[in-house]
């Protein structure tokens, strides 16, 4: 006879509740002794009730049922009177009841005094809160085995759509992320955070709250963006959102935060070379040309790139892009970004773009529903987990002509501030915009390939201007950032347009004024000559019957350049 | 990261930011060249420098000093010439006169400015038809007029008071848009069919702006026109 121990059997179907239920005792002896003493917490206090409603406790997460009962009265009257349950309330409701026993309702007002009095203090509530959070989750997932497994381990087809069918099912239980975001703030203790929050802002003004998008002019504007909030980044077709969004992210990513772009439109590696190449500051199409040509990747590319990857090495810059296709719906995206975030922390989601991603719920005939949802889906994602959300999204094709013909006109000298971009230009929802907390338009120039970008404040929260400002666009390189010096170009380009010339400008006329000097000096030795009859010098002759205006000699005193300027 | 690193790092750094301005600069340069193609400056009269242009000024009205200070204002002060409003040009021939306003024009094209020629009897035609049936579908002479006075630099080319019409309102919205481009400080060009001379009567069929920038004396009673005079020469070549 063998010595190995059996090996216990595993349960299957109905044996895997007698298997729970027996390890269940220990956690049913601690929710009766939890849960009394969280109501009791309760009863206390107001704050603690809103704060456990906002949390999602039902009366159904109440293992003992006097519990659950008291729970439901003080919701009752919370949301009825803004009260909370106390001794005279809970008589009151008690003596209303017409078929209650008069011992029953005498056994539940001794239970509330017994309740009220059995917990002196609030500093378990936390951890109490979480149990009976965790209680609740093991009796969905507990329900859901019995009703299931009996049907799996018996299953002989069909098993992926049973499992599949778990599956929903146990992505569906109330509770599992519980919502951390949500809270009631009583107004005393808002005003002592609200103040130390700007005795922090007054002593130490460079530690800002926001990220930073390491442009100048757009950091002016937003002051960094902050954590949680959410930022839509609308245009054109072709007009500069995804390198915006790219600058931004690299930007960041150089700065020392974690970032992940989401890319539905361009796969990974394409990403990736843009960014060497942005980072080295090389023309990308020398790489999409290729070769080791003048026009190729020659020595000073291949040079700088691989000086570029050496830099990146060292620095790290956390910058991941999750490549995926349009059409994915945003739990999926999520679900990718959430292995992400098992790894490491996530500062920065950067989701190119809104417009590609599917949705789950389609409402006949209103796709702006639909992406509104996804959008307010995406936020709420963001703002729980504390990333800064940045999205791109299209503008009608109506608007494109009037912004295109605004921009048409503008040169260096005009005022920019009006191009524009209202939340009335995007395509799909406007609710959008309007759920946002930062919304910028950005348009292109006309020149081809653009060499600035227009970047229009949509909406800024807390912000005042709904202010454009100009940013530099290189086309070649791919890289936004604030605009180059003008003065010191100018003086380039003229160079570049008419090479020496413009610095030789004093002697195009050397000759010519040697001869008048020559002329004058002569007249001028010939005093005596000037008094017979020779004719007057022909240029003033001709100018005073051709031009009929004052003498072409030149007064000394007045400047000559008056006589050619109106005035 | 080693201090001889971090030198290293601040040296590739500012080598980068080098290659940027270069890329930047080339991307403006051909930026500037697609400008003038679309602002109607022929290739061969594009980048006219300071020297075939001082071959046009009429030395006869201009003398050397006048022209030394036409040719540092346009050429040497990179901004100056943004700030006239207007720049006349007459004398000469057709040909000198329309490349004198194609250097200026390219000039103000490499100050970042966009530009556009317009043919002074076609901006007419424009300005006087009512029909909108006779202009491009969608934009009568309102429209017309709008866009004509937002553009960064215009030049109209070869101006004629004997193109308008008493009987027309051609002058009142060549006014309108003049008075805007003085008011924003747009340049405008134009370049005279007929030499400016004093004794040009006074009349306002070509609104009240073309009838001061034609009569040279008038002007210092007008004190809101602005301009840079300029008289070209006769050339024997194109």
């Amino acid at each position: 006879m063998s010595d190995k121990p059996k090996e216990k059997p595993k349960p299957k179907g109905k044996e895997i509740r007698n298997f729970l239920t027996t390890n269940n005792e220990v956690v049913m002896s601690a929710a009766q002794k939890d849960e009394p003493r969280f109501i009791s917490i309760l009863l206390k206090s107001k704050e603690k009730l809103q704060d456990a409603m906002a949390f999602g406790i039902t009366p159904a997460y109440f293992r003992n049922k006097s519990c659950g009962f008291f729970y439901m009265l003080m919701v009752k009257q919370f949301e009825k009177h803004n009260s909370a349950l106390t001794k005279h309330a809970m008589e009151s409701i008690m003596d209303r009841q017409k078929d209650v026993r008069e011992e029953d309702k005498s056994n539940r007002k001794s239970e509330w005094e017994r309740l009220f009095i059995k917990e002196k203090s609030d500093e378990d509530y936390d951890m109490l809160k979480q149990d009976i959070n965790d209680r609740y989750l093991q009796d969905q997932a507990f329900t859901i085995i019995e009703e299931e497994a009996g049907e799996i381990v018996n299953a002989t087809s069909n098993q992926g759509e049973i499992v599949k069918r778990i599956q929903d099912r146990m992505n569906s239980i109330q509770g599992v992320d519980p919502d951390e975001f949500s809270l009631v703030m009583p107004f005393d203790k808002g005003t002592e955070l609200a103040y130390d929050y700007i005795q922090n802002r007054k002593t130490n003004p460079e530690a800002n709250q926001g990220i930073m998008s390491g442009i100048r002019a757009l950091d002016e504007e937003y002051y960094g963006f902050e954590r949680g909030s959410y930022t839509v980044i609308s245009g054109m077709t072709n007009g500069g959102k995804t390198t915006l969004m790219f600058n931004i992210g690299f930007n960041m990513a150089r700065a020392g935060h974690n970032v992940v772009y989401v890319s539905l439109e361009k796969k990974a590696l394409p990403l990736n070379v843009r960014l060497l190449c942005l980072h080295a500051m090389v023309d990308y199409n020398r790489v999409k040309r290729g070769g080791d040509g003048e026009r190729g990747i020659n020595l000073e590319t291949q040079t700088a790139i691989d000086k570029a990857v050496i830099q990146l090495e060292d620095l790290k810059p956390n910058f991941e892009i999750i490549q995926m296709s349009q059409d994915d719906t945003l739990t999926k995206i999520v679900s990718k970004i959430e292995e992400v975030k098992a790894q490491k922390r996530i500062d920065v989601v950067i989701l190119d773009y809104l417009g590609c991603v599917g949705v789950e719920s389609k409402t006949v005939g209103r796709h702006d529903i639909d992406q509104s949802n996804v959008s307010k889906r995406f936020q709420a994602y963001c703002k729980r987990n504390n990333f800064v959300g940045i999205t791109g999204l299209q503008i009608k094709a109506s608007a494109t002509k009037e912004i295109r013909k605004k921009v048409e006109k503008h040169g260096q000298s005009d005022d920019i501030q009006d191009i524009t971009i209202q939340s009335e230009d995007l395509a799909g929802s406007q609710e959008v915009i309007r759920d946002a907390d930062n919304s910028i338009g950005v348009v292109l120039n006309a020149d081809s390939p653009p060499t600035c970008m227009y970047a229009h404040s949509t909406k800024a929260r807390d912000n005042q201007g709904h202010r454009t400002v100009e940013l530099a666009f290189d086309g070649f390189i791919g890289k936004i950032s604030d605009p180059v010096s003008v003065a010191d170009d100018i003086q380039e380009i003229n160079a570049s347009f008419y090479g020496d010339d413009i610095n030789n400008m004093d002697d195009l006329f050397s000759a010519e004024e040697a001869k008048e000097k020559k002329a004058k000096n002569k007249i001028a030795a010939n005093d005596v000559d000037s008094l017979s009859d020779e004719p007057e010098p022909k240029q003033e002759e001709k100018s005073n019957t051709t031009v009929g205006v004052k003498s072409v000699k030149v007064d000394e005193e007045a400047d000559p350049l008056d006589k050619l300027f109106g005035d | 990261m080693t201090e001889d690193s971090k030198d290293e790092y601040k040296e590739e750094q500012d080598k980068r930011d080098v290659r940027y301005k270069k890329s930047m600069l080339n991307a403006k340069l051909f930026a500037f060249n697609q400008r003038a193609e679309s602002a109607g400056i022929p290739k061969r009269f594009v980048g006219i420098g300071p020297k075939p242009f001082s071959e046009y000024l009429c030395p006869k009205y201009h003398s050397v000093e006048e022209r030394k200070k036409i040719i540092n204002f346009i050429y040497g002060d990179p901004l100056g010439l943004n700030e006239k409003p207007f720049v006349v040009i007459d004398g000469g021939d057709i040909w000198t006169r329309k490349k004198a306003a194609f250097a200026i024009m390219f000039r103000l094209i490499t100050c970042d400015n966009f530009a556009e020629f317009i043919d002074c009897r076609e901006l007419v035609h424009k300005l006087n038809t009512f029909d909108p049936r006779d202009v491009k579908v969608g934009e009568g002479r309102n429209d017309y007029t709008k866009s004509v006075k937002e553009k960064n630099v215009i030049c109209i080319g070869e101006f004629k008071r004997g193109l308008f019409s008493p009987h027309c309102e051609g002058g009142d919205f060549l006014d309108e848009i003049l008075d805007y481009r003085f008011n924003k400080l747009n340049p405008t060009i134009v370049t005279f069919q007929e030499p400016i001379f004093k004794n040009n009567p006074a009349d306002a069929i070509c609104g009240q702006y073309m009838a001061t920038m034609s009569k040279k004396e008038v002007l210092n009673e007008n004190p809101s026109a602005k301009y840079l005079r300029i008289r070209v020469r006769m050339m024997d070549d194109e």
